[in-house]
């Protein structure tokens, strides 16, 4: 694994995001998360075909730079000495000044096939047999520090996976304990997932740790569809000319999401807008207190984009058709119900 | 989200908002850890964890050995290598350990395994401890306990219960002290814990969210305190947190010099009694519980109050019904038979039955002898043949059906084998084979680390988890009577939970007026099976036939494409089929499988007979196959002595009947069971 991991895809350009048809809960979502992503993620459920999986790719264009250790495997942030792997830990320590970078925010994607050791690391097998040392390998979580990891078809993991995963997800760290290799390291990074809910659900721990939830489905106004074919063809006739079509738009998105992370630490919730979530959590019987904090936090990222100092509880209503709708308790076996603005004006 | 440590700061015990009997339960297991553990059930997002790792900031400091891997304590037991050293030993203190039980570990990390630098560069056997070891004197926390596979569980429960580690791996054999506080959370719908697991833990606590409003905005209050700065944070609770640690010091000490009153004894024998718990685990915990409390207030002598205090924690999750079926009369025999021979060898070893039922031991294992119950004693057949170690076995645990190991590349990493089948390579065991004999083999300027042909071991996976399980509903009009249709979905709601905790995938064949449909071909999505189920409507005749003929056809299609599938079949009809496949195919003549009128099992419902002819006929085909299994369910709720063509169906199929009208949902539930392993 090379200590800086070069952008990808540098072949093909990207399908542009601010070209995406419709879909506004979805780009919202994803939107909200490069803002804060403490937000704690998104799963995209939907058919096959909804863009989902070309949404997250195309979120890469408008992802930040970030400050990183130049040399750090796990890109750790030289500005937060508390969050630093053990090896930057131990430099700073002895006296020693990080060397400092700037980088984006990349789209780590985790494969479908992808396997345990992959996932979480292991033996170095080379140093293993060539100095007698057990080192460790970084894997998948290890690049996906302080980036967006993104899961396609995540139901379809296996359930060690997911759990893994998931477990790194919550705690930020990923604690290897395996195959001779005892070792944490940071692991804080945006999980998206996508998943098709026909194959199979996730369980319901799992779908609580993704901050967000939002169904995709096909569009069912004729012109847009016309539009999405429209553009999709002119897209693969000529990728180039496409991007630069929107260009434009893709930078005024990507500046007004820089604006709303400089505004972002300087929003306040009065206590009106904390009743507001309490109101709706237990008004639509929500498990546990995750769902709480997440929609408290989008209501705060929402008024952030729209540049206001200030969240009030519309933003709450607001947040809550992202945050909640996938924590609602449910009859045992039940489907997830998404249409919940009614539920909530009733509140 | 963020996690629960942030900047290494975490959220403070005694900032936790209500959770009162989280709090109590986890401050009684750090006043006495040898409660045996505590089990936190419930949602999610409750501060399960949370709690559980602000236990271990509350336990005092701790004197160690300076420089000792297995934290040996100064004044207690010490290790090999410790006992080696120098007195005065030198000494550091260092606070409780607290460990987590991450989700991917390996059975080597877990227990321990062999060093590999200094095995490699000293040719020393050398243990390198595992997280049982490092536990030690501390807290290990399990989440997800439900999950864990079953034997990491068996290893963290044995290890809790003797306070020892025994490792015996790789060359190793020793043992270490392992004497560690058990915290274990689980959320009861993924599924069971077996009864003999959890009886193991000492006191359990249900958790929920918190339903008061204003409480609830205290939480978001201060969990947004903590994240905006989490050391002011930490420094206002410091003084409660100082307050609390220093309590729970004195009650440690304070615990040997608790007495307990008879009566408190009398009431804690007779709470479990009522209660119905297996064994004496129930009123052992109560009393250690209500000691540890007595501790905690200062009290000198545990009084009844008490006692009625901590039962509903040491009791709640031992509340038993029926105990486990263990026949009258039960004999254990191993049986080793040579076909030749007409009378079995050895004698019969007569065992006491009940420790057999409760948990499977060493006879069980790998290793080749199978054990027999009989349940009565009677003219002993020779049934079994000492059959060949096979990699296969494992101990099985209830709540998760045993990890079948599969040959295929996916899967978790279970262990190592040292059996050749061209698997991948585990490349840690190998070299751990490898390593203590570098000493021989290396040479000047050569590789540190030889590997020759012995040492390699290859990796053994556990396949995936998941059965087939198939529905046949009858959605004929006879089955439009509200109390049939109620109880047969309570049953298929039964079956339909149980396949999603065992993330099996289900399938539904329903057959209707005319014809039949494959309403859901198999899908591990058990949400869209239970609504296809709830909202099938029903009305016309009983095309059972071509409902048997789609199963079959399903059949062939999913064990063609996993010929180790075993799927379970479950047929739910009032057995009344009056629709030949003549019909339902479309066809201008009767199939061969009617045969003639009038001719084989009676007349049918006046049709000639045709209808009964074809689903018994398809049912001996489908019977064929060994790999599938059928349960058949009657739905009729007509008469008991009218006769239907349940029966003869489930004997033809080889498989189970039962009518709804004599069991219940839950029956069916267990019979299922029974019949699909």
């Amino acid at each position: 694994m090379t200590k800086s991991e070069p952008q990808a895809n540098h072949a093909a350009p990207l399908y542009p995001f601010a070209a995406l048809v419709g879909q506004d809960q979805m780009k919202l979502a994803l939107i909200i998360n490069v803002v804060n992503p403490r937000v704690g993620g998104v799963l995209v459920r939907g058919e096959k075909g909804t863009a989902k999986s070309t949404a997250v790719r195309a979120l890469a264009e408008l992802l930040p730079e970030q400050a990183v250790v130049a040399d750090c495997a796990y890109a750790c942030d030289p500005d937060e000495p508390g969050a630093l792997c053990a090896e930057c830990a131990e430099r700073l320590a002895a006296g020693e000044t990080l060397p400092r970078d700037k980088r984006r925010v990349r789209v780590v994607e985790l494969p479908v096939g992808a396997t345990e050791d992959r996932l979480l690391g292991t033996l170095d097998l080379e140093s293993a047999l060539s100095q007698g040392k057990a080192r460790f390998l970084p894997g998948i979580l290890a690049a996906a520090n302080r980036q967006v990891l993104y899961v396609d078809e995540v139901n379809l993991l296996d359930d060690h996976l997911v759990d893994a995963l998931l477990d790194a997800a919550a705690m930020g760290v990923n604690s290897v304990e395996r195959e001779s290799i005892s070792l944490s390291h940071p692991a804080r990074f945006t999980l998206v997932g996508t998943m098709n809910p026909e194959e199979g659900e996730l369980r319901p721990q799992l779908t609580d740790r993704f901050g967000l939830c939002v169904q995709v489905t096909g569009l069912a106004d004729p012109t847009l569809r016309q539009e999405v074919i429209l553009r999709r063809l002119e897209f693969e006739r000529d990728p180039a000319r496409f991007a630069r079509k929107f260009a434009a738009e893709g930078q005024r998105l990507a500046k007004a999401i820089v604006r709303a992370r400089k505004l972002l630490p300087r929003v306040t919730a009065g206590p009106e807008v904390l009743e507001r979530v309490v109101q709706l959590v237990l008004g639509l019987g929500v498990d546990g207190h995750r769902g709480d904090l997440t929609l408290l936090k989008t209501a705060i990222t929402l008024a952030a984009l729209d540049g206001r100092r200030q969240a009030t509880p519309a933003d709450v209503d607001a947040a809550a058709l992202l945050a909640l709708p996938h924590r609602l308790r449910r009859r045992p076996l039940a489907e997830m119900e998404f249409d919940i603005a009614e539920r909530i004006k009733r509140i | 989200m963020p996690p629960a440590s942030q900047n290494n700061r975490l959220y403070p015990f005694v900032a936790l908002v209500g959770q009162e009997r989280l709090k109590q339960a986890l401050l009684l297991l750090g006043i006495d850890p040898g409660l045996g553990g505590v089990l936190l059930r419930g949602e999610k997002g409750t501060a399960k964890s949370t709690a559980a790792r602000g236990l271990a900031r509350l336990l005092p400091p701790q004197s160690v050995v300076a420089g000792c891997p297995l934290g040996c304590d100064p004044s207690g037991w010490l290790c090999p290598e410790c006992t080696a050293r120098p007195r005065p030993l030198p000494f550091r203190q260092r606070p409780t350990p607290f460990v987590d039980l991450p989700l991917g570990a390996t059975e080597d990390r877990l227990a321990g395994s062999l060093d590999l630098e200094a095995a490699v560069s000293r040719g020393q056997v050398r243990l390198r401890p595992g997280l049982l070891a490092r536990a030690h004197r501390g807290v290990l926390y399990v989440d997800e306990v439900n999950l864990l596979p079953a034997h990491l569980v068996h290893l963290v429960l044995d290890a809790a219960a003797s306070g020892v580690n025994r490792v015996e791996r790789e060359g190793l054999s020793q043992s270490h002290p392992a004497q560690f506080a058990l915290v274990a959370s689980m959320n009861p719908e993924e599924g069971p814990l077996g009864p003999q697991l959890l009886d193991r833990f000492g006191l359990c606590v249900e958790v929920t969210s918190e339903p008061d409003p204003a409480r609830r905005m205290e939480v978001l209050r201060r969990r947004l305190a903590f994240e905006a700065d989490a050391e002011a944070f930490c420094a206002a609770w410091a003084a409660r947190q100082e307050e609390t640690t220093h309590r729970l010091a004195a009650a440690r000490l304070a615990l040997e010099r608790v007495q307990v009153a008879p009566t408190a004894l009398a009431l804690a024998a007779e709470l479990a009694g009522r209660a119905a718990c297996h064994g004496q685990r129930g009123e052992l915990a109560c009393l250690r519980a209500a000691r540890a409390l007595a501790a905690w207030r200062g009290l000198g002598v545990v009084e009844p109050e008490l006692v009625a205090e901590v039962a509903p924690l040491a009791l709640v999750h031992r509340a038993g019904g029926a105990p486990a079926p263990a026949p009258e009369l039960h004999h254990r025999l191993k049986v080793f038979s040579d076909p030749d021979q007409e009378a079995p060898p050895e004698p019969v070893r007569v065992a006491d039955g009940q420790a057999l039922e409760a948990a499977p031991t060493a006879g069980d294992q790998a290793g080749g002898e199978r054990t027999l119950y009989i349940l009565f004693p009677g003219a002993v057949k020779p049934v079994a043949t000492r059959l060949p170690a096979k990699e296969g076995a494992s101990r099985k645990q209830p709540g998760r059906r045993a990890a079948r190991e599969s040959h295929q590349s996916r899967g978790r990493y279970l262990r190592a084998s040292s059996q050749r089948l061209g698997r991948a390579i585990a490349f840690d065991a190998t070299l751990r084979a490898a390593a203590p004999h570098q000493r021989e083999r290396r040479t000047p300027g050569g590789p540190a680390l030889v590997v020759l042909r012995p040492d390699i071991r290859e990796k053994v996976r556990a396949a995936k988890h998941g059965r087939l399980l198939i529905f046949c509903v009858d959605a004929s009009g006879s089955m439009n009577a509200a109390a049939r249709m109620r109880e047969t979905k309570a049953a298929v709601l039964g079956l339909l939970t149980e396949a999603y905790q065992k993330r099996d995938r289900v399938g539904v064949i329903s057959f209707g007026g005319l014809a039949a449909r494959e309403l859901l071909p198999p899908t591990a999505s058990v949400e869209v099976a239970r609504r296809m189920l709830t909202d099938l409507p029903t009305g016309g005749k009983t095309p059972l036939a071509a409902g048997l003929l789609l199963v079959g056809r399903a059949l062939l299609r999913e064990l063609a494409q996993d010929p180790k599938l075993t799927p379970l079949v479950v047929i739910l009809t009032d057995g009344r089929p009056n629709v030949p496949l003549r019909v339902s195919l479309g066809e201008s003549e009767m199939t061969e499988l009617a045969g003639k009128k009038g001719g084989g099992w009676g007349d049918g419902w006046g049709d000639g007979g045709y209808a009964d002819r074809e689903v018994l006929n398809l049912a001996r085909r489908l019977a064929g196959d060994p790999r599938a299994r059928f349960v058949v369910v009657d739905t009729d709720v007509g008469h008991h002595h009218e006769i239907n063509l349940c029966r003869p169906l489930a004997d033809y199929l080889r498989a189970p009947c039962v009518a709804l009208r004599t069991i219940t949902a839950g029956q069916v539930l267990d019979l299922v069971r029974q019949n699909w392993h």
